[in-house]
C-alpha cells in the first residue's frame, strides 16, 4: 500500500526536485528599483492639521549644503542628514559640491518614518579666506540650523562639522 | 602588523558591529576596488555575512547589503511565485515586487522571524493578490507544436501527466496550494510554513493533507 502510494506520488517528487533558478533579469530589476528608491525616498514628516508635509531628505541636504557653502571660507561641502528620532538608524543623504558642481546622492531605507528633528553632518574644506577653524565650524553650524529651520520647518538638533581639508591654493 | 580599515558596507560604518568586516570598505558585489591579497572571494561578496547583519546594514541604507540578500533569496522567491502562478513573467513580477516591498519596509522589520520567512510572507501575499486580480488562463492559439511522432509514447504521456499535475496543484484552493508548495516543494518544516502563512501548525497539516488527497485523486487518473 505504501509502495503504491510512493509510486503514485513519484511525479510530485520529481517536480519538486526539478531545479528552478530566477532569471538574471530579476536581480537586476530589483536593484534598479531599490537604487532609485534609495536615492529619493527618505523624507521627514511634518504633521499638520489637517494632513502631513513630507520633505525629501535630499531637499534638507540641499538646504544644509547651501547654508554651509554660504559661509565665507568654505570651498567644498559634503555631508549627511538623517532623522534624529527615527527608529531607523543612519538614514542619510550625501551630497558633494566638488569645484562648484552639484551632485546629490541620497541613501535611504525608504520607510519615511521620521519626525521633525534631523541631524546634519557636514564635511567642509576650508579655503584661504577661512577664519580660525573653530570659528568656521561654529559659523557653519549656525548657518545650517538657521537655514534648515527657516526653509523646511524642521528642527536641527545636532550639526556635526568636520573640517576635513584645507585648500590654500584658491 | 597592518590593521584592516574600518569595515563598512555600502559606506555605512560598522565599526561598532560584532560582525566580521569587509576589508577596505570594498563593496559587496561587483566592485573593483583593490583589496588585500589575503581576502578571499566570499569575503568580498558578503557570503560570510549572516542575514541579520545584512538586514541591519540595509536598514542603515546600504543597497550593497540588500543586494547580497537579493542574491541569496531571489531563487526561492521566484520559485515559490512560479509554483503558485505557473507563469514565469508573473512570478518574476511578484518576486521583484516582494523585494522592493521588503526594502521599503525593512525599517519596520523587527527580526522576530528570519528575513527569509518574512520575504516568503510577502511573496505569498503578492501571489494571492495577483491571483485575485487576474485569473490566468492559457489561450490556445492553434499554433502549438503537436507532440512529435518520434517521441516515445511514454515521454509524451509523462509530459502530459506533469502538465496535468501542475494544473491540479494550481487548481487547489490557494491556502492548500501555498502550504503544499512551501512544505512539499520548498522543503520547509510545518513550523516554518506555519510562520510564513501566519497560521497554526495544525492548520498547515490539515491543508497539506487535503491537498495531497486531492492530488492523489488526480494522479490516479494517470496510472
Amino acid at each position: 500500500m505504501l509502495a503504491e502510494l510512493r509510486e503514485l506520488w513519484r511525479p510530485v517528487a520529481a517536480i519538486a526536485a526539478t531545479p528552478i533558478t530566477a532569471p538574471p533579469s530579476l536581480a537586476r530589476g530589483i536593484m534598479e528599483r531599490v537604487t532609485a528608491l534609495a536615492q529619493n525616498s527618505w523624507h521627514a514628516v511634518v504633521e499638520e492639521d489637517p494632513g502631513v508635509t513630507r520633505i525629501a531628505a535630499w531637499v534638507v541636504a540641499v538646504v544644509a549644503r547651501r547654508a554651509a557653502a554660504s559661509v565665507p571660507g568654505v570651498t567644498t561641502v559634503a555631508g549627511r542628514v538623517h532623522p534624529a528620532d527615527s527608529a531607523v538608524a543612519d538614514v542619510q543623504a550625501v551630497f558633494h559640491t566638488p569645484a562648484g558642481s552639484s551632485v546629490q546622492r541620497a541613501l535611504a531605507d525608504g520607510v519615511g518614518v521620521a519626525g521633525r528633528k534631523v541631524v546634519v553632518r557636514v564635511q567642509v574644506t576650508a579655503g584661504p579666506q577661512a577664519p580660525m577653524l573653530a570659528v568656521l565650524g561654529e559659523q557653519v553650524r549656525r548657518a545650517v540650523i538657521a537655514h534648515v529651520r527657516a526653509l523646511t520647518g524642521l528642527a536641527v538638533v545636532e550639526v556635526d562639522v568636520h573640517i576635513d581639508d584645507i585648500d590654500l591654493d584658491r | 602588523m597592518n590593521q584592516p580599515e574600518t569595515p563598512s558596507v555600502g559606506g555605512s560604518s560598522v565599526a561598532d558591529s560584532q560582525a566580521p568586516g569587509i576589508a577596505g570598505g570594498a563593496g559587496l558585489a561587483g566592485t573593483d576596488r583593490p583589496v588585500g591579497a589575503n581576502v578571499d572571494g566570499a569575503f568580498l561578496t558578503g557570503e560570510h555575512l549572516d542575514d541579520a547583519y545584512l538586514v541591519k546594514q540595509a536598514k542603515a541604507g546600504s543597497t550593497d547589503a540588500f543586494e547580497v540578500l537579493v542574491g541569496r533569496h531571489a531563487d526561492r522567491a521566484y520559485r515559490v511565485a512560479l509554483r503558485l502562478t505557473g507563469v514565469p513573467h508573473l512570478a518574476e513580477d511578484i518576486a521583484q515586487d516582494a523585494f522592493v516591498s521588503a526594502w521599503r519596509g525593512i525599517g519596520a522589520f523587527r527580526g522576530e522571524a528570519s528575513f527569509s520567512t518574512w520575504l516568503q510572507q510577502i511573496v505569498v501575499n503578492g501571489a494571492r493578490q495577483q491571483g485575485r486580480r487576474r485569473k490566468v488562463t492559457a489561450q490556445l492559439t492553434g499554433e502549438e507544436p503537436l507532440p512529435s511522432a518520434e517521441q516515445p509514447e511514454e515521454v509524451v504521456q509523462s509530459k502530459a501527466r506533469d502538465n496535468a499535475l501542475h494544473e491540479a496543484i494550481r487548481s487547489l484552493p490557494f491556502d492548500q496550494q501555498t502550504a503544499l508548495v512551501l512544505v512539499q516543494f520548498e522543503g520547509m518544516s510545518y513550523e516554518q510554513a506555519a510562520q510564513v502563512l501566519n497560521v497554526k501548525v495544525s492548520t498547515v497539516r490539515g491543508r497539506i493533507a487535503r491537498a495531497r488527497k486531492a492530488l492523489l485523486t488526480s494522479l490516479h487518473g494517470w496510472r
